[in-house]
C-alpha cells in the first residue's frame, strides 16, 4: 500500500484501520476473535495501518492479535503502524510518561508508531503536550500529534513548543467538512490531517449525494470508494471503521484509479461543514 | 450505585455461606433478612422507575429536548444551528425559533455559570459565525448576588443541569457527585417524593399558553410581586437601592467578568454573540424608573465594553408591551414569543 512520509520523515500507511467498533455488547473472546480475524485479513491484504485509543477499550484486544500476528510470522512488528490516544480521563491525571507505558503494556510493543492527544482538553492539553514532546524525544513513540484540534489549538501549541508540532493532527474531515482554514494552517505547517469518519458514516445524505454517485458511476466504484480515493490523492488519511471483510476491501481497493482534478473540486464543493461528532460534547469546552 | 449494589450482594452472600456452616438458626435468620433486603431494594429501584415517569419528575426536565447530548447526537443528526440563545426564565419564554435553525437553551432559572457551561458543551451544534444571544435582563447586572443566598442555588437548582451537562461537569459544581446519584435515583435521596406516584401534578404547558390569563388588577399585583420577590432575592429595602448600594459592585463587576468570558469564548471559536434584552409588559416596566433602567441595564452593557459586540434592544420596547401578549407581567405567552421573536430574526437578518 501507499505510503506518505511525516514530517519527520517517518513513513505511514495512506490508509488507517479505526478500531472503534461498538461491539462491547458481545463477549471478550468474541471480539477478541473478530477483531484477530478482521485485523489479520487487512494484513494479508496490505492494509497495515491501525488506530485505537485508551477510550475505546480495546488496546489489550489489539495487543493480543497484534502480538499474536506478529508471533505466527504473518508480519513483522517494524510493518505494521499503530497509532493510539490519550483520553481526556487520562489527560487530567497529568502523567503521560505513566500512560505511554500503560499503553505499551497494553499492546504489547516496544513503541508506538503514532500517539495523540485524544481532545485538546481544555487546561490540560497544554501541559500534556509539553510531556509528549519529551517521550516522543525519548523514542518511545516515533511520531506524535493531536485529534479534533483546530487553528486556535495549533497556535497556541506553537507557542509553547514552537520546534515541534504535531506531526499528525486527526479530525472529523470528509467532503461534506473541509475545514479550510485548517487545512490550510496544516499545509503552511507541514502537519498531516488523517480523517475520522472519513465517509461521513455513510448518512443517509451522504449515500444519496448526487455528486458522489454520478462520479461512483462514471469510475465504476462505490460512493465510499470515490471519498476514499478523494482523500488518499489530496494526502489526507483516511480511516474507516469495520470488521467486515467486504467493507475493508471496498475501502482499501482505490489504488487503481484516479479522480481527475474538475472531480475532485467538485467533491471538495460539497463541503458544508458538517460535523458528525459535535466535538464540544467530547470535550467540553472545547 | 449498581456495581455497589453487587459488591453489598456478594459480600452478603459469602458471609451467609459461612453463617450456614457456622449456625443453623443464625442462617436462616440472616437469609430472612438478606432476602427482605433484596426485595425491598428491588422494590425501591422499581418504585424509583416509577416516580420518574410522573409529571412531577418530568416537569423539572421539559427542556431537555432541545439539548442532543452524547447519548443521542447519533439519532438526531441535527448540526450547523444558526442561533442559539442563552438566558433564564425571560428568555425560556422570549424566545421561539421557527423558520430558521434555532435552539433555546434556556431551561429555567439560569445563572451566567451555568449558560456558560451549557455554551461549552453544546456549542459544537452552532455553524461557523453562528449567532450566540446573551439576554441581559433587568438584574443580570447584579445575580452574582444570589450566590450568597442560602437556597436559592442548591441542589433543586443544579439537578437541572446535571440533566444535560457532561458529567465531568456536573462534578465541579456545588455537591456535583451526589447530584449525578440524585438523578439517577432521586426517591432514594427524597423518599417522600414516592406521593407522586399516587397524586401527581398536571404536566407543565406554561409554554403552550397563547394568551392573558390574567386580570389587569392580576397583572398589576403579579408586577408587583416581582418587584417585592427582587427586593428580597438582592436585600434591598426599595428599588432605589439597586441603583445605589455599594454592596452590589463586586458582584456587578463578577458579572461584567463571566459575561465577557462568554463573549470571548465565542470569538475565539468564530461565534457571534449578541447582547440581547427581551421586552416585559407595561405593568411591569413602568415599576423601573429612568435612573434604574440606565445603570442596571445601559450603563452595565457599556461596562462589558466588549468591542464589535452587537446590542439589541427591546426590554421596555412599546411594540412589545401590550399585556395581551404575556401571561402575567413578566413572559412572553406564546402569541407574545412569536411574534417578539419574529421581529428579532428579522433584525438580525435570519428571516425576510
Amino acid at each position: 500500500m501507499q505510503k506518505v512520509v511525516l514530517r519527520n520523515g517517518v513513513e505511514m500507511p495512506s490508509i488507517i484501520m479505526g478500531t472503534s467498533v461498538d461491539d462491547r455488547k458481545g463477549s471478550r473472546k468474541k471480539l477478541i476473535g473478530k477483531m484477530s480475524e478482521a485485523v489479520s485479513f487487512a494484513v494479508q491484504n496490505g492494509l497495515v495501518g491501525f488506530d485505537t485509543s485508551r477510550d475505546y477499550s480495546n488496546e489489550d484486544v489489539l495487543g493480543k492479535v497484534f502480538s499474536s500476528l506478529i508471533r505466527s510470522g504473518s508480519i513483522k512488528r517494524e510493518d505494521i503502524f499503530i497509532t493510539t490516544k490519550v483520553g481526556n480521563g487520562q489527560q487530567r491525571e497529568k502523567n503521560m510518561l505513566k500512560q505511554i507505558d500503560m499503553s505499551l503494556k497494553a499492546l504489547k510493543l516496544d513503541y508506538i508508531d503514532l500517539w495523540l492527544l485524544h481532545w485538546p482538553l481544555p487546561d490540560y492539553y497544554i501541559d500534556n503536550w509539553k510531556q509528549l514532546c519529551e517521550i516522543y524525544k525519548s523514542g518511545k513513540v516515533r511520531a506524535i500529534g493531536i485529534a479534533n484540534a483546530r487553528e486556535r489549538h495549533i497556535k497556541e501549541i506553537k507557542k509553547i513548543t514552537p520546534d515541534l508540532l504535531p506531526h499528525v493532527v486527526q479530525i472529523e474531515y470528509h467532503p461534506f467538512r473541509t475545514v479550510p482554514a485548517m487545512r490550510e494552517l496544516c499545509t503552511e505547517k507541514n502537519i498531516r490531517i488523517e480523517a475520522y469518519s472519513a465517509n461521513c458514516v455513510m448518512l443517509p445524505f451522504v449515500k444519496e449525494n448526487d455528486v458522489l454517485n454520478i462520479l461512483a458511476e462514471k469510475y465504476g466504484k462505490t460512493v465510499t470508494q470515490i471519498m476514499m480515493r478523494w482523500h488518499v490523492q489530496q494526502g489526507t488519511i483516511p480511516i474507516f471503521s469495520s470488521l467486515n471483510q467486504k467493507h475493508i476491501l471496498e475501502n482499501i481497493n482505490i489504488f487503481d484509479f484516479n479522480i481527475d482534478d474538475d472531480d475532485m473540486k467538485l467533491i471538495f464543493a460539497l463541503n458544508r461543514d458538517y460535523k458528525f461528532h459535535p466535538e464540544s460534547l467530547n470535550c467540553p469546552g472545547y | 450505585m449498581k456495581r455497589k449494589l453487587k459488591i453489598i450482594g456478594l459480600f452478603c452472600l459469602a458471609v451467609d455461606i459461612v453463617l450456614f456452616f457456622v449456625s443453623k438458626i443464625l442462617f436462616i435468620i440472616a437469609t430472612v433478612l438478606i432476602l427482605l433486603a433484596a426485595i425491598g431494594g428491588e422494590a425501591l429501584l422499581v418504585l424509583n422507575a416509577l416516580y420518574k415517569r410522573t409529571n412531577h419528575w418530568k416537569n423539572q426536565f421539559l427542556f431537555e429536548k432541545n439539548f442532543i447530548s452524547g447519548r443521542g447526537y447519533r439519532d438526531n443528526l441535527t448540526r450547523n444551528l444558526d442561533i442559539v440563545n442563552l438566558g433564564s426564565n425571560p428568555a425560556k419564554y422570549g424566545l421561539f425559533y421557527e423558520n430558521v435553525r434555532g435552539q433555546n437553551w434556556a431551561t429555567g432559572s439560569q445563572g451566567l455559570e451555568m449558560d456558560f457551561e451549557i455554551l461549552k458543551y453544546f456549542h459544537s451544534y452552532l455553524k461557523e459565525g453562528g449567532i450566540v444571544l446573551i439576554p441581559i435582563m433587568p438584574f443580570t447586572a447584579i445575580s452574582q448576588y444570589i450566590k450568597t443566598k442560602k437556597g436559592y442555588w442548591d441542589d433543586s437548582y443544579y439537578i437541572r443541569f446535571a440533566k444535560i451537562l457532561d458529567p465531568s461537569q456536573t462534578r465541579q459544581l456545588p455537591n456535583g457527585s451526589k447530584l449525578l446519584r440524585k438523578v439517577k435515583y432521586p426517591l432514594i435521596f427524597d423518599p417522600l417524593l414516592i406521593r407522586y406516584l399516587f397524586a401527581d401534578v398536571p404536566t407543565d404547558n406554561s409554554l403552550e399558553i397563547t394568551e392573558q390569563t390574567m386580570s389587569a388588577v392580576e397583572i398589576e399585583h403579579d408586577a408587583d410581586r416581582w418587584i417585592e420577590g427582587w427586593k428580597k432575592e438582592f436585600d434591598a429595602a426599595a428599588v432605589i437601592d439597586f441603583v445605589i448600594d455599594g454592596k452590589y459592585i463586586p458582584y456587578r463587576e463578577e458579572s461584567v467578568s463571566v459575561l465577557r468570558q462568554i463573549v470571548e469564548y465565542c470569538k475565539e471559536r468564530n461565534l457571534k454573540p449578541i447582547l440581547l434584552t427581551i421586552p416585559m409588559s407595561e405593568y411591569l416596566a413602568k415599576k423601573f424608573n429612568a435612573d434604574f433602567r440606565q445603570k442596571m441595564v445601559y450603563d452595565f452593557v457599556e461596562e462589558l465594553n466588549i468591542d464589535g459586540v452587537m446590542f439589541l434592544d427591546y426590554m421596555f420596547d412599546s411594540r412589545f408591551d401590550n399585556p395581551s401578549l404575556y401571561n402575567g407581567s413578566f413572559f412572553l405567552n406564546l402569541k407574545g414569543r412569536k411574534l417578539f421573536s419574529s421581529q428579532l430574526m428579522k433584525d438580525l437578518g435570519l428571516l425576510i
